[in-house]
């Protein structure tokens, strides 16, 4: 199990109760998602799909490389890792 | 009306000057500034790649533009507190598509250009319950 932060930018800051970062301990992606979403389901949905997919609109980072460049939400964590979350930024 | 948009000078002529080297497609990019609750400050002005599929109607940042930005910046003690992008049909209000994928909390910094040159820039807040029009206010230089 390792400890990692998971970063938050401004976008999603509010439905992270304001936090820029949580900490939490947890071997894969999907496993941090798990644990983050006990206490901050608004953001966690905003970042899965109901059957548990990384959405479409939705980056995420393990050191600074896309999850879906690597094994997706199985994707290990190590002690120290950063995680981060990027929504799509996009209009018209 | 939500808070104003302190913007300088200087950033308004860029965002003319990228619109318009971008136009017919949109140009897009983010801003650099401190979230605070009253009227926020512009200190940059930062350009990302449109990487949307059709950047003649649309803009989509690049995110890993953007989390190199966002690291930048944090070391800087700024935070990025919105987006800018330019709309190549001339009206700076936002469109259905800017409604349905805004970020509430975010600025939205429009630019409405024509290949003559820029007709107004203007900034809104978007939330589920509307547009809400931040006024500019800008500083000399």
């Amino acid at each position: 199990m390792a400890e990692v932060t998971l970063r938050i930018p401004t976008p999603l800051q509010p439905y992270a109760d304001g936090n820029g970062e949580l900490r939490a301990e947890a071997g894969y992606v999907d496993e941090l998602l798990e644990r983050i979403g006990v206490d901050h389901q608004a953001l966690v949905q905003r970042i899965r799909t109901r059957d548990g997919q990384l959405r479409p609109y939705v980056n995420v980072f393990v050191r600074r490389t896309d999850i879906r460049q690597l094994q997706g939400l199985e994707t290990e964590l190590h002690d120290g890792d950063e995680v981060i979350v990027m929504p799509s930024v996009a209009g018209g | 009306m939500a808070p104003r948009l302190i913007l300088r000078g200087a950033h308004r002529r860029r965002i003319r000057e990228l619109s318009l080297a971008a136009w017919p497609l949109e140009a897009c990019g983010l801003l650099e500034g401190q979230d605070v609750d009253g009227p926020r400050t512009v200190v940059a002005i930062h350009p990302i790649p449109n990487v949307d599929p059709a950047p003649d109607r649309r803009y989509t940042i690049d995110p890993e533009a953007w989390l190199r930005l966002e690291h930048a910046a944090r070391r800087r003690g700024q935070t990025i507190i919105g987006v800018w992008h330019s709309h190549p049909h001339g009206d700076p209000t936002p469109s259905s598509t800017d409604r349905e994928l805004a970020w509430p909390g975010w600025s939205y910094l429009i630019a409405g250009v024509t290949n003559t040159g820029m007709r107004d820039l203007r900034c809104w807040r978007i939330d589920e319950r509307g547009c809400h029009e931040q006024p500019i206010v800008t500083e000399i230089p």
